[in-house]
């Protein structure tokens, strides 16, 4: 009957219905469910105070600074282009970038979106006053990070920057967003963990078009940590100023406990600028152009990362290895004729005619190149390599930063590796004196001269004093010196300062017992690297101090100088580190 | 009024089974509605719950009247209402209001109807009154065939210029069914109706843009996911995510947090689907096939032939609508904007149903007259 067809037909139909809604809910129910969840739960990014950083005696590194910025709530906001049409010549900002701000930082209609960072407080002031007929248009204030001692910290600190795409991808979980920014050098990387904090977030019930309905759940943000340096502000910045217009290094360390007093890098930037420049900052990215492109390796901190030959500094190291192993004895002599035949070649002394017969005191404070050509050819280059070693050269001391390098200790078995020939005679004179392969970092040197003042520990170098009220530990290695050794070397170095014929005597300082060692390292260019390592005072020692300059010529003439006014400024100012040594 | 001779042979079931269908309608209409009902400050007096039921009222009153009255009276009358609803459909298109981008409103006084909506009831009468009088010529005579393409097609050119595509659309299987039932061979009916679906890339012109995005939309609902594409996403997120239990009555958030749209209208049943889930879903499901079935019934024990055919129009006209609205908001059919009879918030609708199914309940009681 044709009734009943048209019945089968229906129930057929309806039949249909009944496994598309099986398929729909039960099937694919679980996906459609989160999909209905992803429609109103909207997360809301709650972002952290960065932790601020401050000098061993509380002085604030870097801090805060309040900015305004001009932010647009979308949903209160009729016209929003309209709106960047009204404001773009009150900020002086193109209308295009605001809009292209907006589309960047948008998240949901109800929470503000930063379209211009850091405006002038008079734009402020004028667009507070228009708030009221610019609908959605909100100034708001944001702390900014404040560089305070930026150029003379920059290397220490470090700087941020705006995390990549991939990073945040990465870190999303740890709640890594759009405008955070991360630490690129410095403490800001190495510590970044901790100084960033925890990001908080708010889950948000939104309706259809994105209105806050009402707050599903909250997590407050975590400020990150504060953090203390060992550094002393007040001595930075002096060394920063004596540094003026050269390239070069100057460190100060504290030869008990490995903390750095003082560490300053040339050439240098201003940290501020990679705010400015995160923040979009028109006048910002042709000074972070020129800072990118410049062939001076301003971000370096050669402190820790350039690699230099040592040049007579590592005569010291050489001394100590003659004195361990016996092969000499503070009493012996060495002539020196102002050059020595190694093979069928002539190895000259930096003073031409000779020095004559000297004993090892001597021979450092002179710095004789022959004297230590003819021990370094009797210890032969295993011992220098392996003493080299022993003095913390060839291996990075850990200092807490990022992108330190561990330089080069030649040997016998590296040569053969990399240059594939055998050693020669030559290079172990070359090798006595600091020259050929050996490569160091400024820090390693000051590593090597703070064991010879602290009685014969290798410390690790730091710079962190203590995460909010946790203190750093202090690591340090018996390099296994006897004591005599070490006063011999250390009277030697008091020598080369207070002997009329030292090499730095031009770093004498009348009532002031010091000691230190000079070192010239011939380059590829025409100028010479010149270093300058002391330890003061004398009797008991507390400080290292380290100038290296980058083709500054001889280390007796400027590095001397300079390390001779850090010391009189210590001197001056009475500045007693161990005073604040106490808790932060 | 109900005395012994009215009820009996009266189809208790299928009148429970609407009343049923009806008050589920009302809470979902109400779980629709209740949220944005004070925005429109006309509705803030008695609320969409509150007009759905007064429509209802005037529908059952209207319908006990209908039942009342031998149905062989009305078919007497269906020539001329079917003139009536011609010059009201004309009407529309000259003097009609326009809302959402279609005219198919008349008002009279603060009362506007759609003409379209009664004219499906009135074109099932006018077809039941005039192959009625012609059983058993199917065979051998095409005339009658013409005369119900005209009666049909006039009418939905006039409701196409509207445009209201869905109720164009619904009058189709009607006249099909009914072709069908009076005698017209299957495979004849097939014929025309592949040879129209052929000639269809013509017809494509006439449709209004918003239709035509309508259709591709369908075909591929992403391609337009904040436009005419988001209402079926959104209908397919509420039904799905409503899973085997549902959320719970007025917990939908899809349905509360106002992600679906037209949803006290053509995608109320989305509605259903999210709150009560499965279900829910397929218990109202159920009910309508409850009433489909007694319709059904009806019809075998009519043995008036008009009167069968007036069953077989209705149902047709109520499956179709209640497969391709329930279709629609799973994505599985265009949007066309049909309602959902007894559920969509909507008088014409509701009236129309409501006459529809006392039409059911009057053959019923009658199949004794001959």
């Amino acid at each position: 009957m044709r009734l009943l067809f048209l019945k089968k037909l229906i129930f057929v139909l309806f039949a249909l219905l009944i496994v598309a809604l099986a398929y729909n809910q039960i099937a694919k129910g679980t996906y459609y469910f989160q999909l209905s969840q992803n429609n109103r739960i909207k997360l809301v990014r709650l972002p952290a105070g960065r932790g601020s950083i401050y000098d061993r005696n509380r002085n604030t590194l870097v801090g805060h600074r309040l900015v305004f910025n001009v932010a647009l709530l979308a949903q209160e906001a009729k016209d929003v282009q309209q709106v960047f049409k009204t404001i773009s010549p009150l900020v002086g900002i193109p209308q295009e970038v605001l809009f292209r701000e907006f589309k960047r930082n948008f998240t949901a209609p109800f929470i503000p979106v930063v379209i211009a960072s850091d405006i002038s407080k008079e734009s402020a002031i004028v667009l507070e006053s228009r708030e009221s007929d610019i609908p959605g248009l909100m100034v708001q204030t944001e702390l900014l990070r404040d560089y305070r001692l930026g150029r003379s910290f920059c290397h220490i600190l470090g700087y941020l920057g705006s995390a990549s795409e991939e990073e945040i991808a990465i870190n999303r979980k740890y709640g890594l967003g759009n405008r955070d920014l991360l630490g690129r050098g410095g403490v800001e990387k190495e510590f970044d963990r901790y100084l960033r904090g925890q990001t908080g977030g708010m889950q948000v019930e939104v309706n259809n078009r994105g209105y806050k309905v009402k707050i599903l759940g909250m997590r407050q943000p975590r400020k990150g940590q504060d953090i203390h340096l060992t550094v002393d502000a007040q001595l930075q910045e002096f060394i920063y100023g004596l540094l003026e217009g050269k390239k070069g290094v100057c460190i100060v360390m504290d030869v008990e406990n490995g903390e750095i007093l003082s560490m300053v890098s040339k050439p240098d930037f201003d940290p501020n600028l990679f705010i400015a420049a995160a923040n979009r900052k028109p006048e910002a990215s042709g000074s972070m152009r020129k800072l990118l492109s410049s062939e001076e390796a301003v971000l370096i901190n050669r402190a820790i990362s350039g690699t230099y030959a040592p040049g007579s500094i590592f005569k010291l190291i050489v001394a100590a290895a003659g004195l361990e192993t016996d092969e000499i004895s503070a009493r012996d002599n060495f002539n020196c004729a102002g050059s020595l035949r190694i093979g069928n070649r002539e190895f000259f002394c930096w003073k031409l005619d000779g020095h004559g017969s000297q004993s090892l005191t001597k021979a450092i404070a002179h710095s004789c190149n022959v004297f230590f050509y003819k021990l370094g050819l009797k210890l032969g280059v295993e011992k220098l390599t392996l003493f080299a070693r022993k003095f913390g050269l060839g291996a990075k001391t850990d200092v807490d930063l990022p992108f330190e390098s561990s330089g080069l200790v030649p040997s016998k078995k590296w040569k053969l590796k990399t240059c594939r020939e055998r050693w020669y005679d030559g290079e172990t004179a070359n090798f006595s004196i600091g020259q050929g392969y050996l490569l160091v970092t400024p820090l390693q040197i000051v590593q090597a001269i703070s064991a010879i003042a602290n009685g014969g520990y290798l410390v690790r170098p730091h710079i962190v004093k203590a995460i909010e009220k946790e203190p750093s530990g202090i690591t340090r290695r018996k390099i296994g010196l006897r004591r005599q050794t070490l006063e011999v070397i250390s009277e030697a170095m008091r020598q080369v300062v207070c002997d009329q014929h030292g090499t730095g005597y031009r770093a004498n300082i009348p009532g002031v017992e010091w000691a230190a060692k000079t070192g010239t390292a011939q380059t590829a260019g025409n100028n010479s690297h010149g270093w300058f390592g002391a330890f003061y005072p004398f009797s008991h020692p507390r400080i290292s101090v380290l100038v290296f300059l980058e083709h500054g010529g001889s280390g007796g003439e400027a590095p001397a100088r300079i390390a001779r006014e850090v010391i009189e400024y210590i001197e001056k100012n009475k500045l007693n580190f161990a005073g604040s040594w106490g808790d932060v | 009024m109900f005395n012994r001779k009215f009820l009996k042979d009266f189809d208790f079931i299928l009148f429970f089974a609407s009343i049923l269908i009806f008050g589920i309608g009302l809470f979902f209409l109400y779980s629709a509605t209740y949220q944005f009902s004070y925005k429109s400050a006309g509705m803030l007096a008695y609320g969409f719950l509150g007009r759905q039921v007064v429509r209802f009222i005037i529908g059952f009153l209207i319908g006990i009247v209908i039942v009342k009255v031998d149905y062989q009276k009305w078919l007497e009358l269906a020539y001329p209402l079917y003139g009536l609803i011609f010059v009201f459909l004309l009407l529309v298109l000259t003097a009609g209001k326009t809302r959402l981008g279609a005219q198919r409103w008349i008002s009279f006084g603060s009362i506007a109807f759609q003409p379209s909506e009664f004219s499906k009831l009135i074109i099932i009468l006018t077809l039941a009154r005039y192959l009625g009088q012609r059983q058993g010529i199917a065979a051998v005579r095409s005339r009658p065939v013409l005369v119900s393409f005209l009666i049909v097609g006039l009418p939905f050119i006039l409701i196409m210029q509207q445009p209201d595509l869905g109720t164009a659309i619904a009058l189709i299987p009607i006249l099909f069914a009914m072709l069908y039932l009076w005698g017209v061979r299957l495979r004849t009916l097939i014929l025309i109706f592949a040879t129209s679906a052929l000639s269809s890339p013509f017809l494509w012109h006439l449709l209004k843009d918003y239709q035509k995005r309508r259709i591709l939309v369908f075909i591929n609902p992403n391609m337009d996911p904040l436009g005419a594409g988001y209402t079926i996403i959104q209908s397919k997120i509420a039904i799905g995510s409503g899973r085997l239990l549902g959320k719970g009555w007025l917990a939908g958030t899809q349905n509360q947090l106002n992600f679906l749209p037209e949803r006290h209208t053509d995608f109320i049943f989305s509605v259903v689907g999210e709150e009560w889930g499965f279900v829910g879903a397929v218990l109202l499901l159920s009910l309508y096939l409850l009433l489909i079935w007694r319709a059904f019934a009806i019809a075998q024990k009519t043995a008036d032939f008009s009167g069968r055919l007036l069953v077989c129009g209705i149902i047709s006209m109520l499956s179709f609508q209640i497969v391709v609205n329930i279709a629609m908001t799973m994505g599985l059919v265009p949007v066309v904007g049909l309602p959902l009879p007894l559920i969509t918030y909507g008088g014409s609708s509701l009236l129309t149903t409501l006459v529809s199914l006392a039409f059911l309940l009057n053959i019923g009681k009658r199949r004794t007259v001959f």
